[in-house]
């Protein structure tokens, strides 16, 4: 349901993604991996036109994204983005608005009723357990974690076709990440959506992802099953970033789950 | 951009023409000395007993003021010097001699009308006792006492047409010459420790140190002859009052001005009582019964309701505009350039000369000062509100696109919010400056609080200046404690941290 055709994106003299082709199927979790600077961010906001190919097509459903060059372009953009829920790294809530305002803003912004937004806004606090009270405060007084889940449930509340997440876990300490690696999963496999997540992390991506994209320097390296990049690796930088995170193998076992 | 430029353009002009008086009945100026202040009641006085209704509009700025607001119409007349008319308005102009002078005035629509009698020249006075002493009676006697003290304020020390002009035309030689203040230089001469000091041939302290002055028996000093000028449509319009003020030509001596500068500048009584019994008892003629237009005691009350009549209009149309503007800067950092670079020149344009300025274009009264207070409050805000929208951070603003919120719904949602404390710093920055600089208003008859300040820097009455200063000190206070409260609210609703 997304596409890059041949797309790129030139910084100056720079690619911060060189020319590339990928299809993401709908229903499937693809993650994005590869160290910083790899280009996995420009390409996820790519998709959604926050950065527009210098190269190439980017489409949505077949269509090509509008440009954000002009009015009605950006009304197009503007559209398309309410059926994807992006949220950004650090969750990019708004400091000013409550939890619950947070969550609520594209609903009142499509003009739902009061009832209807505080039905869908119970059920996604189900979802992503949030109690009442911690709809009721400011980001500043919410944890990194309950921020997170609030920024999804800001994500979710038009109950979009593609969910795209730039690092979502990435600023959480090891306990909270873990517990929520396996939320999200969880999630991912309740609401059944394309899903494109980007991550650092190698466990993460293949926890969450059942493709998985490894990018370095713009270019993508590999795309396929984690078994596919341990046993088949694409090339020596693939077979290195396997084999850097796989250095503790004597403990591997014990960290049964990750793989 | 431009649309938002005229609206709020507009809507200023608008708040300036809902001011504007339509009634116009005559109008007499005065400017902001006891003396030019006596002299506006008097020709107002004389002019009432025609039955007509005067309005006598006291204590502006300056000359170039005055003489503006007499141009565009907004007074009708009021006494001028001929000195000062020949070195401040027609300058560099061969203005020799009434009749050129006389011609040259016409050219502009203002008509030279007779002189009052004095001349209000520069002038060397001594103490009466000691002069008798050394027989001095003339400037040129000077010139026999080369031991004598001199006291003179800088400006006198300083002009050609002063002190070193002066001491080259009479051949003066001395080194005994101090500068001083200019009440110093009196209390020196009463109490002996000065001779000789420079003044006013009509100061009202002449008479209550029974000073001399000596005469210019050379005619060094120009001759500041005071005139009453009026406009030229006035002959049509007012026939009867033209007559009546022609008729003052050579009534008012320099010791019927010096006594009655000092009934009001020492004895602190009023200039429209001073000028009343002038008129009744010198010049024989009738008084009105009516009270003058203008009420001489102004609550406090009115004067605040005056005094936020300027701030407040001007600061709303400020950020009617300056938002705007600000948005648009943060949004093209060059246009942004222009916009600070042009604000910030208006805001070094020194406050008198914005407001002679703006006398021409919007003539007297509120008009000019809320002008005034408006461009000086653009600055502050248009900065703060830039800078409040360019420092957020930018994962916020690609959060707010990346949900789909269109830039109006993102500026109004998120932006503007989230700047907020920054926009109304800047906004409590130009409502503190606007309270304070509001008081200079009273110098193009804006009223205020400056009006008491003017009156009493005018009668050297401390209380009548602190009656305009303590207020104006106090309201400017109370805005920016309501402010600060404002902000804490904002402050406690997460709007300025949290990210």
């Amino acid at each position: 349901m997304l596409a890059l055709e041949a797309a790129g994106v030139r910084f100056g003299d720079t690619w911060a993604l060189a020319p590339t082709d990928l299809i993401v199927e709908r229903g499937r979790t693809l993650a994005l991996i590869g160290p910083s600077g790899s280009g996995k961010s420009t390409l996820l906001r790519l998709l959604v036109g926050l950065v527009s190919p210098t190269t190439g097509a980017v489409t949505f459903n077949g269509e090509p994204l509008p440009r954000s060059s002009d009015a009605a372009g950006r009304r197009r953009l503007a559209a398309l983005r309410r059926r994807s829920g992006f949220v950004v790294q650090g969750g990019g809530l708004f400091p000013h608005l409550t939890a619950f305002d947070n969550a609520a803003l594209m609903a009142r912004q499509e003009r739902w009723t009061a009832a209807r937004i505080q039905t869908r806004i119970n059920e996604l606090a189900d979802l992503l357990h949030l109690s009442h009270a911690e709809l009721g405060r400011h980001p500043r007084q919410l944890s990194g974690g309950q921020r997170q889940r609030v920024a999804l449930m800001r994500a979710l509340v038009l109950d979009p076709e593609v969910l795209l997440l730039d690092e979502p876990l990435g600023a959480l300490d090891p306990l909270i990440r873990v517990e929520l690696q396996d939320e999200l999963a969880a999630l991912f496999h309740t609401l059944a959506r394309t899903v494109v997540v980007v991550t650092h992390d190698l466990a993460e991506a293949a926890h969450l992802g059942d493709q998985l994209v490894l990018l370095a320097n713009g270019k993508i390296e590999q795309t396929g099953a984690l078994i596919d990049l341990v046993e088949r690796p694409a090339s020596t930088f693939v077979e290195r970033f396997v084999g850097a995170w796989r250095v503790p193998s004597e403990l591997s076992s014990k960290r049964g789950r990750a793989i | 951009m431009n649309t938002l430029f005229c609206i709020a353009f507009a809507l200023l002009l608008t708040v300036v023409a809902g001011c504007q008086d339509t009634t116009r009945e005559l109008r007499v100026g005065s400017k902001k000395f006891t003396e030019s202040v006596v002299l506006g009641e008097l020709l107002s006085e004389v002019a009432r007993a025609t039955s007509e209704p005067v309005e006598h509009v006291a204590e502006l700025g300056g000359t170039r003021i005055l003489f503006e607001a007499l141009r565009a119409g907004q007074i009708d007349a009021y006494v001028e010097y001929t000195g000062t008319l020949r070195a401040e308005i027609l300058v560099n102009e061969d203005v020799e001699g009434r009749p050129r002078l006389a011609a040259a005035l016409r050219a502009r629509g203002v008509v030279l009308g007779p002189a009052l009698g004095f001349d209000n020249t520069y002038a060397l006075g001594m103490d009466r006792q000691r002069a008798q002493d050394l027989d001095i009676r003339r400037i040129s006697d000077l010139r026999a006492h080369p031991g004598l003290e001199y006291g003179f304020g800088d400006e006198f020390l300083g002009r050609a047409d002063g002190w070193p002009g002066l001491a080259k035309h009479y051949g003066i030689a001395t080194t005994k010459v101090r500068g001083l203040d200019h009440d110093l230089a009196y209390r020196g001469v009463v109490g002996g420790a000065l001779d000789v000091l420079d003044l006013y041939a009509t100061d009202a302290q002449i008479e209550l140190h029974d000073l001399i002055v000596l005469e210019d028996d050379r005619e060094f000093f120009p001759s500041y002859q005071a005139v009453i000028v009026w406009r030229a449509d006035l002959e049509q319009k007012f026939p009867a009052i033209v007559l009546a003020w022609r008729e003052l030509a050579g009534t008012i001596d320099a010791a019927a001005m010096r006594a009655m500068n000092r009934s009001a500048a020492i004895d602190r009584e009023s200039a429209y009582n001073v000028a009343r019994r002038f008129v009744r008892d010198e010049l024989g003629r009738e008084v009105s019964a009516a009270a003058p237009t203008r009420g001489r005691a102004r609550t406090l009350l009115a004067t605040t309701l005056d005094h936020l009549a300027l701030v407040l209009p001007s600061l709303f149309a400020a950020i009617a505009l300056a938002v705007p503007l600000g948005i648009a800067a943060a949004r093209r950092p060059k246009l942004g350039q222009v916009v600070l670079a042009v604000t910030g020149i208006l805001q070094t344009i020194p406050s008198l000369a914005l407001l002679v300025m703006l006398v021409p274009l919007l003539g007297i009264g509120p008009q000019p000062a809320i002008a005034a207070l408006f461009l000086y409050s653009l600055l502050p805000i248009v900065r703060n509100t830039q800078t409040g929208l360019a420092g957020l951070p930018r994962g916020l603003l690609e959060s707010a696109d990346a949900l789909g919120l269109s830039r109006s719904q993102r500026l109004r949602l998120i932006e503007l919010p989230l700047a907020m404390p920054a926009i109304l710093a800047g906004i409590k920055t130009a409502a503190v400056i606007n309270v304070g600089t509001a008081t200079l208003g009273a110098l193009v008859g804006a009223g205020g609080y400056g009006q008491p300040i003017l009156t009493g820097i005018r009668l050297a009455d401390t209380g009548r200046i602190l009656e305009g200063a303590v207020p104006a000190a106090l309201l400017a206070l109370a805005v920016q404690g309501a402010f600060e409260l404002a902000e804490r609210r904002a402050h406690k609703s997460g709007l300025a941290d949290g990210w």
